[in-house]
């Protein structure tokens, strides 16, 4: 049969021009800018920027915030992930699916949810003072470095829970055994064996931990005031506020340089927790809580955890709900309809929730598109080419949102002003996650299935249709929920590339707190409620499809 | 053959990088009905010859021939074939009624047509009650049952098998051999069988196909394979490994001579005309000699006349037993000028012992005393003692 070349290395070209339009020319930008870029105002050069203490003191407090949330949140993450990997309790798997919450909530949305809780006028502020008769409330949380903290790790025991929790249930209940019939016990026998089997999982999702806090922007923007600047945060206000295009550029580059490397020794320490340890199915290694103290530590574990996951935001809820202190009232949701200002710049912020669900769906269809083709031009075994493109593809995974936001500020030209910006940097962010959750599904599937299909008289296009369609269909589902929450909640990048006439939610949200007064303030909180429930729903739809999934066959 | 074939394979080649040659130039005919085994070890090339049959591998060159019909321009999709693979590839996201529907679908049969044919399938394999239900709800059995439904249903003009009771434990395999075999000459279809469990290819096939590395060795049917392999290396695969090699007397013709005594060759069948031979002593062909004691001063092979009857007798040290239940699986170790010989006897747990009315159970020497066999000639198998054929360079690919 005489070859030709397979269609889909022409499908990919595609994804590929994509990325080298919409991701690589602004990075290659930002670099050409940050070296011999002419324009801004109060510029120096880059050994000026490195003299200056603002930059070292910024570069320190980004590292040792992320260091501290990393083992803050280890800390809270790995008594849970030993709970969640040795019981088997009634609730788990909603508990298990509770726990995505934090990875789907807009940070915007969580940012406001810790105000709401332990902010100034928090819920919790608010009963401790008329519980303890205070005149003041007795938490100054706000504005603090404990609120960047907590809400980091908010957002990453996840992380810990899920990773290394997985690991440890799947471990071979028989090498502990096996080391404790040889002598081992207790601390010993963690220290040991227990310990260094799980390292690499532990190794990899600190790293990952690190990696979102160092780039964190919402929380720290939001939750810290002025007072606090990550790298990510003064990019922002250095390009937006001060115009200093060098400087941001020169702040991007250092990130992008930090991140990259964390993320390269990420990608090795998770090739190594893939190492066959010779796993076993979690059912064989969890077990019910029996004695007292188990039923104990579960009930402990499992109420610390929900309450973590739903306080912040059943407090948003309550709090958008009550604000004001008139009883239970609907009045800020209704306020989002009204254009108060009657300004160009300032539409109906109900026209916000429009513009993001639009927005949305744009990013579900474009990332859904160009990630399936990605994926499959990854997933081809043996090929040199896909072994090639795999690192390039998950690229922008690595570079934040801020950077990517001023990348086009800078590259853009005439399509600065586009709306389809918003949607086309939402692709970018989305579509390594689609990549990622698609190729696993598409290497799973057996080859002989297709040949299967093949010898009892399939096409090679009724084929695809026949096998892959209808086992990816459920991973494709997956993966545009994701795209979905993602684009919704964007912040960072949406903040610098959206048109000031077509906000989205989130920027909205943003916007409405800058603004002095209760009304604003409640603005905000009902538009962060309907966020949190649009994207809640996003979560549902993830693990109704995410569940039962057929790796394993 | 006295059919013509209805598959004819002729110089198929493949190779597989510069080092590994999977197929060095097979000719092989199917006739009809029948079934044929391809045998043999792992990394043979049978794998790949029933993909390149199928039309999953394109072969270097050779010519696949079915009906008088060249395969080579028909892609794999158009050849109406059926192919079950080892670990029965059934389609995850569709029930069982719907995988064996599937090749149906493919052509374009009416709904009511493929209903009625599915139940039919399913009935051939026992299964009726199953049509709803999803593959993930079956057992290993069931599955393999299912997956040969799958294949059979669209009533393909060949059957593949490739190893389809590999991934099913011994009992099951046992059972469904027989079965297997049933349903396929009910069926009436030509099927090649891939496997490398040779009690398998024996219960399946009409014909065995023997091939090691890359080529076809010998063909047969099963009993004439198992009694008479053409040579050393296949003899080995087929797990003998009482191979003694045995030359002509240059004094005394009618003498062979071996490295653990002289017999006389009238008693060896085939051995007349060759000079230089292997004698292949077969595992069940011993039974203990009671009838004197074991004395390590006579030769340790000898003639040896019991009851008016030419036989052999053979005297070593017993150095290892296993006890399976019928039989006792035994190694004799037969002192030898250069390296004693280490020869193994599958010996009845029972035997009669005069008295014909009664069988009585074995009773073996402790490990290291002599023992004392007399070995049946007859299940003696002469092969020609040559050079032992290159099948050396064993390959991976499966």
């Amino acid at each position: 049969m005489p070859k030709r070349i397979q269609p889909i290395y022409i499908l990919g070209v595609i994804p590929a021009l994509f990325l080298a339009f919409f991701f690589f020319y602004p990075l290659a930008n930002i670099l050409r800018v940050s070296f011999t870029g002419e324009i801004g105002v109060q510029d120096g050069g880059i050994a000026e920027i490195l003299q200056r203490p603002f930059f070292w003191r910024i570069l320190w407090f980004t590292t040792w915030q992320a260091a501290a949330s990393t083992l803050l949140t280890l800390a809270v993450g790995m008594p849970l992930a030993y709970v969640f990997a040795h019981f088997d309790f009634a609730g788990k798997t909603v508990l298990r699916a509770l726990t995505t919450i934090p990875f789907v909530m807009p940070t915007v949305v969580v940012a406001v949810a810790f105000t709401s809780l332990l902010g100034r006028t928090g819920l919790l502020n608010q009963w401790l003072q008329a519980l303890l008769r205070l005149d003041q409330p007795p938490l100054s949380l706000e504005q603090t470095i404990w609120i960047i903290l907590l809400a980091h790790a908010f957002y990453n025991v996840s992380v810990i829970v899920r990773t290394v929790g997985g690991f440890w249930a799947n471990l071979n209940p028989a090498i502990t055994e096996a080391a404790s019939v040889l002598g081992a016990s207790g601390l010993r026998l963690f220290a040991t064996v227990t310990l260094p089997l799980l390292m690499p999982s532990i190794a990899a999702s600190s790293l990952l931990v690190f990696l979102f806090c160092f780039t964190s922007f919402g929380v720290v923007l939001i939750l810290g005031g002025l007072r606090f600047a990550t790298i990510e945060v003064e990019i922002y206000r250095q390009a937006v506020s001060l115009f200093n295009l060098r400087a941001a550029a020169f702040l991007s580059l250092v990130q992008m340089a930090i991140t990259f490397t964390v993320m390269s020794v990420y990608t090795r320490l998770q090739a190594r927790t893939s190492i066959p340890l010779d796993m076993r199915p979690r059912s064989v290694t969890a077990r019910r809580p029996v004695t007292t103290i188990d039923r104990a530590v579960v009930l402990l574990s499992a109420g610390f955890m929900l309450f973590v996951l739903l306080a912040p935001l059943a407090a948003l809820l309550w709090q958008s709900v009550t604000l004001g202190g008139q009883g239970i009232t609907l009045d800020y949701y209704q306020e989002l309809t009204i254009n108060r200002r009657q300004s160009a710049f300032y539409v109906s912020p109900l026209t916000a929730v429009r513009n993001s669900l639009f927005f949305a769906l744009v990013t579900v269809v474009l990332s859904l598109a160009l990630g399936a083709i990605s994926a499959y031009l990854l997933a081809r075994p043996r090929s040199r080419l896909s072994a090639a493109l795999d690192p390039i593809f998950l690229l922008p995974l690595g570079t934040s949102a801020v950077t990517l936001g001023y990348g086009y500020i800078i590259s853009m030209g005439t399509l600065r002003t586009s709306i389809w910006l918003v949607p086309v940097a939402h692709t970018l962010i989305a579509m390594p996650f689609v990549v990622r959750t698609v190729l696993p599904a598409l290497r799973g599937i057996d080859p002989r299935l297709r040949e299967s299909a093949m010898v009892m008289g399939a096409s090679p296009r009724r084929t695809w249709r026949e096998v892959d369609v209808p086992i990816l269909a459920r991973t494709l589902a997956v993966g545009a929920a994701f795209a979905f929450t993602i684009s919704l909640g964007e912040f960072g990048a949406t903040l610098l590339v959206s048109r000031p006439d077509v906000p989205t939610m989130p920027v909205v949200i943003f916007r409405a707190l800058g603004q002095p007064g209760l009304l604003n303030y409640g603005q905000a909180l009902a538009m962060s409620a309907i966020l949190m429930i649009v994207s809640a729903l996003g979560l549902i739809a993830i693990e109704r499809f995410r569940f039962e999934d057929i790796g394993e066959f | 053959m006295n059919q013509s074939p209805i598959l004819r394979l002729s110089g198929i080649r493949k190779r597989y990088g510069p080092n590994t040659l999977a197929l060095a130039g097979v000719d092989l005919d199917v006739a009809p009905g029948e079934i044929v085994c391809l045998l043999g070890p792992s990394g043979c090339g049978k794998t790949t010859l029933l993909r390149v049959v199928a039309g999953l591998e394109t072969p270097d060159s050779g010519a696949v021939w079915f009906n008088r019909q060249d395969l080579s321009v028909v892609p794999v999709h158009q050849r109406r074939f059926g192919f079950m693979f080892q670990d029965f590839a059934l389609f995850p996201h569709k029930s069982v009624a719907e995988n064996v529907a599937f090749g149906l679908r493919m052509e374009r049969l009416p709904a009511a047509k493929i209903k009625t044919r599915v139940e039919e399938m399913l009935r051939l394999v026992g299964l009726q009650a199953y049509a709803e239900r999803s593959v993930f709800e079956l057992s290993g059995g069931e599955r393999q049952r299912v997956a040969l439904a799958r294949s059979l249903a669209p009533a393909p003009q060949l059957l593949m098998l490739d190893e389809p009771l590999g991934s099913l434990d011994r009992t099951l395999r046992e059972e469904l051999m027989m079965e297997l075999r049933a349903i396929l000459k009910r069926v009436g279809v030509t099927a090649l069988y891939v496997t490398h469990d040779q009690e398998e290819a024996y219960a399946v096939g009409d014909r065995i196909v023997i091939m090691l590395a890359g080529d076809i060795v010998q063909i047969g049917a099963p009993q004439a394979v198992y009694r008479q392999p053409a040579d050393r290396s296949i003899a080995r695969f087929l797990g003998f490994s009482n191979i003694l090699p045995a030359q002509r007397h240059p004094q005394q013709p009618d003498l062979l001579h071996t490295a653990i005594g002289d017999i006389s060759s009238e008693q060896i069948a085939g051995a007349e005309s060759l000079d230089r031979l292997l004698l292949l002593i077969r595992p069940e062909s011993a039974r203990i000699d009671s009838s004197q004691p074991a004395d390590a001063r006579q030769p340790y092979l000898r003639d040896h006349r019991q009851a008016s009857h030419a036989c052999l007798g053979l005297t070593g040290y017993l150095s290892g037993r296993s006890f399976r239940g019928s039989q006792y699986r035994i190694a004799l170790r037969v002192p030898a000028p250069q390296d004693d010989l280490i020869l193994t006897f599958d010996l009845p747990a029972y035997q009669s012992s005069g008295d014909p009315g009664a069988l009585h159970p074995v009773e073996l020497p402790a490990d290291g005393e002599l023992l004392r066999l007399t070995i049946y000639p007859n299940l003696i198998t002469v092969m020609e003692d040559e050079a032992e054929p290159d099948h050396a360079t064993q390959r991976s690919a499966g």
